[in-house]
């Protein structure tokens, strides 16, 4: 290998930048479990943050935010990281039970698992797809075998997979909680937010007051407004700046099955 | 006479107007709102009809309704006659609530018009104070003390307040009316203007437009309700309100026309001619005795509301599973400075988690001075719970002056309280889990992560996937075309395809073929062609089936061929005639 070829210079570079990024990224972590030993909670949630906004995204680190948030009696910033955790792996089932005593402090209702979360829970999304994927594609190819290999008995094994496939990924799509909670925010203001009939700041306009913790689905967004609609199917708007979408990523136009 | 065609226009006009005019029956109350025993006026307007039949009662229980007063008058607006009709009722309420007063049918003739239904709202008469309102007496219903109307103004404004004295941060019901002398035409602004220091106006609400006599003159009221509300102690002063109208004035006839009409004994029409005016009507101006609310007797929790309510409280659900909440409903209901008050108070709500409740307002005025505001609490048990908080609301009763407190009791509820949730670092007094070091988390947190996802996108959302998936198509689509394209080569079809294609080919060498070849290439692709090249004999029969030429030039061909084969030399050399027909012949037997 002649390390003198420009090629295996960049390659090298890259690879000590890609070096140097993970272990600043393991360093915050451990400074972030440091200062919270040592009970500086503020900055340990704050060097947790820049942790999780400059690797990949963990279950467990949100896991371990939102205790730490749950400690500083921040309910509704637990709440978020909690279901933020479920996100990233439903079946995290300590994290089910701290999304629901965070909701019991904030006052909300936790809504009961439905078939899909079961089912998020059971498989995770993304062995669903590839499982999904690969009997689809076997399948595929199964059927073209009497055409390459004069082969007549795999046209039904090749139709199974392929079904078995198509409903395999089907079943990712209708239940993976990142894109089915891609549209929903979480109002996280500490008194709440008004809920208006019109995205103007008008007092005889307000609907209801949102109280921390929940999480509204995101119809569209006007300004500084976002249209949403509660759980019970109330529609109304809020202001952007009172809460965070649950994917860190803005909340997306796309329909989503549910 | 000549002057006949310009009269008899005129003539044609002043006959067909009246009949031609639309007829229609509008009703109207000089007040939406009363007190019980406090009488006001339904005037009811009948235009386009000389005369007309009324019911001399209107039936409506809690409500008197009799007629007391008819008028009749007739307008000519530029050649146009208009013949409208006034009844006026009295209404006295017997008592309180909301009354729909039925349209009132209208005789005309054959035809009966029906008018459109009136709401009229009777409070206690202690409870609202309203603007007093017009009394039946047919000539002059007494004005209030600001009103400066009749005496000939052709129009006017006046500012009524339902009390000349009132608290700071009170909510006190106005009414603005705009008169306008019935023989004046135009248009009105939406709604009036009035601004000033110390006080704040609610939002205008239309009241319908009605006819009103005013010292012995018809005027048209278009009136205003609103709700006006002191910020400041002492003597306010609400200046004038103005609202903008363009008016059809009655004007004089051009010179000319008085002599027209008195050369055949009359007089100008009124209202024939108008002149377009812009004007600003506007109120007098009026003084409001502001006092603060008194300090003595003001209870600690006083929420600002100012006015008369009461109070109802509920709780849902009445029974719930351990750590769930309980909704309880607070409603507030009456009359009163709903915008500004605060929430009502929990009282022993110590074994409760209670959160800032919600409020919803239900108006059942248009000035938002009525109504009912209701008042959700969420509340989860700390423990065990067989009865919900209590509730206590106070407000100030400016009618009375005093403080007044609103108590309700706990309701009953069976609540359980929340169970310890099993966190992995389990600690503190709240039921929470702060972690006291970071260890404990990490590790079961750490022991889970390899099953979660690491991106926030979905697999099948990846470009890396998507890309892998379309290679993979790409690759099916290529064997499949492979599949497709061997399957065609391997049939039947396929391979006769090729067989004519290489005889077609050698047909067309055939024609270059030297005469000493030629009889043995023709004879293989014969052979070839019908497919008989292991039976010479079958090739002769095979012949049968074709026309007599085609079997007499290949017959030719087999026998000059033998001829070559057994007699080299002998056979004559083949003229081009010849090599063209058997070619030819040859041609029909490739199929």
């Amino acid at each position: 290998m002649n390390f003198r070829r420009p090629f295996f210079r960049v390659f090298a570079i890259l690879l000590a930048v890609q070096a140097t990024g993970l272990l600043s990224c393991a360093d915050l972590l451990t400074e972030a479990r440091d200062r919270l030993a040592n009970g500086e909670r503020e900055a340990a949630a704050a060097l947790f943050q820049r942790h999780l906004d400059s690797a990949a995204p963990s279950a467990a680190i949100y896991y371990e935010l939102g205790q730490l948030q749950d400690s500083a009696d921040k309910s509704a910033d637990a709440a978020l990281a909690y279901s933020r955790t479920l996100l990233l792996d439903p079946a995290f089932t300590p994290a089910r039970e701290a999304l629901q005593a965070a909701n019991r402090d904030l006052g909300i209702p936790t809504p009961p698992l439905d078939w899909r979360d079961k089912v998020a829970a059971a498989v995770p999304a993304d062995v669903l797809t590839a499982a999904g994927a690969l009997a689809f594609w076997a399948g595929a190819f199964l059927l073209l075998a009497p055409l390459l290999w004069n082969k007549k008995n795999g046209r039904v094994t090749g139709g199974f997979l392929l079904v078995l496939g198509s409903a395999s990924v089907l079943l990712s799509w209708t239940t993976d909680p990142r894109i089915l909670d891609a549209r929903e925010v979480m109002i996280l203001h500490a008194t709440g937010a008004p809920l208006q009939r019109t995205p103007t700041e008008d007092p005889s306009g307000k609907i209801t007051t949102l109280a921390p913790g929940t999480l509204i689905t995101v119809l569209g967004t006007s300004g500084r407004w976002f249209h949403g609609q509660l759980p019970g199917g109330q529609q109304g708007w809020f202001l952007q700046e009172s809460a965070k979408p649950l994917l860190p990523a803005p909340p997306q136009s796309a329909n989503s099955p549910r | 006479m000549k002057h006949a065609p310009l009269l008899l226009a005129c003539l044609l006009a002043l006959i067909g107007a009246p009949v031609l005019a639309a007829q229609e029956v509008t009703a109207g109350l000089s007040s939406p709102s009363t007190t019980v025993g406090r009488p006001v006026e339904i005037v009811v307007t009948v235009r386009g009809v000389r005369s007309a039949d009324v019911p001399e009662r209107i039936d409506v229980p809690g409500l008197q309704i009799q007629l007391f007063g008819r008028s009749t008058r007739f307008e000519m607006h530029n050649l146009s006659i208009t013949s409208t009709l006034t009844y006026t009722y009295s209404v006295t309420p017997s008592k309180t609530g909301e009354f729909e007063i039925p349209p009132i049918e209208v005789r005309v003739g054959n035809k009966t018009l029906r008018s459109n239904p009136l709401r009229l709202q009777v409070a206690d008469a202690a409870a609202m104070p309203l603007p007093p309102p017009t009394i039946p007496g047919g000539q002059a219903p007494p004005m209030p003390p600001s009103a400066r109307g009749g005496n000939g103004l052709p129009f006017f404004g006046d500012l009524v307040l339902s009390k000349k004295k009132a608290y700071v941060g009170e909510v006190v019901p106005a009414e603005v009316r705009f008169y306008f002398k019935t023989n004046i035409g135009g248009e009105v602004g939406d709604r009036p203007n009035l601004t000033g220091e110390g006080f704040t106006v609610q939002r205008f609400a239309n009241v319908p437009k009605r006819e009103q006599i005013v010292n012995g003159e018809n005027y048209i009221v278009f009136a205003f309700q609103t709700a006006i509300s002191p910020a400041k102690s002492g003597e306010i002063e609400i200046p004038a309100a103005t609202l903008d109208a363009r008016l059809q004035v009655p004007g004089s006839a051009p010179p000319g026309f008085d002599d027209f009409f008195r050369n055949f004994g009359g007089m100008v029409p009124p209202g024939m001619f108008t002149n377009a005016q812009d004007v600003a009507v506007e109120t007098r101006p009026i003084a409001l005795d502001v006092v603060s609310l008194p300090k003595e007797g003001r209870p600690e929790d006083f929420s600002g509301a100012i006015g008369k309510f009461e109070i109802a409280a509920s709780v849902s659900p009445a029974r719930v599973g351990p750590g769930e909440p309980v909704t309880l409903r607070v409603v507030v209901s009456g009359q009163g400075n709903f915008d500004a008050m605060g929430a009502p108070v929990l009282t022993g709500a110590d074994e409760w988690r209670s959160y800032p409740p919600t409020e919803t307002f239900r108006a059942t005025d248009a000035i938002n001075f009525s109504g009912e505001k209701t008042y959700e609490y969420l509340l989860v048990a700390r423990a065990d719970q067989t009865q919900t908080p209590g509730v206590r609301f106070t407000s100030f009763d400016p009618s009375t002056g005093n403080y007044v407190v609103h108590s309700k009791d706990s309701l009953p509820v069976e609540a359980l309280a929340a169970k310890a949730t099993p966190t992995p670092a389990e600690s503190g007094s709240n039921g929470k889990a702060p972690p006291a070091t970071a260890t404990p988390a990490p590790v079961i947190a750490e022991a889970k992560q390899a099953l979660g996802a690491s991106s926030w996108r979905p697999w099948m959302e990846q470009p890396w996937f998507l890309a892998a998936n379309a290679g993979v198509a790409l690759l099916w689509v290529a064997l499949l075309a492979f599949g497709l394209f061997r399957l065609s080569a391997t049939s039947h079809a396929g391979i006769n395809r090729r067989r004519r294609r290489s005889l077609d080919a050698r047909l067309v060498a055939l024609e270059n073929t030297p005469d000493a070849d030629f009889a043995q290439q023709a004879v293989e692709i014969l052979h070839e062609a019908l497919q008989t090249s292991d039976s010479p004999l079958g090739a002769a029969v095979a012949l049968e089936a074709f026309d007599d030429d085609t079997a007499t030039a290949l017959r030719d061909l087999l026998a000059r061929h033998d001829e070559c084969k057994y007699a080299p030399g002998a056979a004559k050399p083949l003229d081009r005639d010849s090599r063209a027909r058997i070619a030819t012949a040859l041609r029909k037997t490739i199929v």
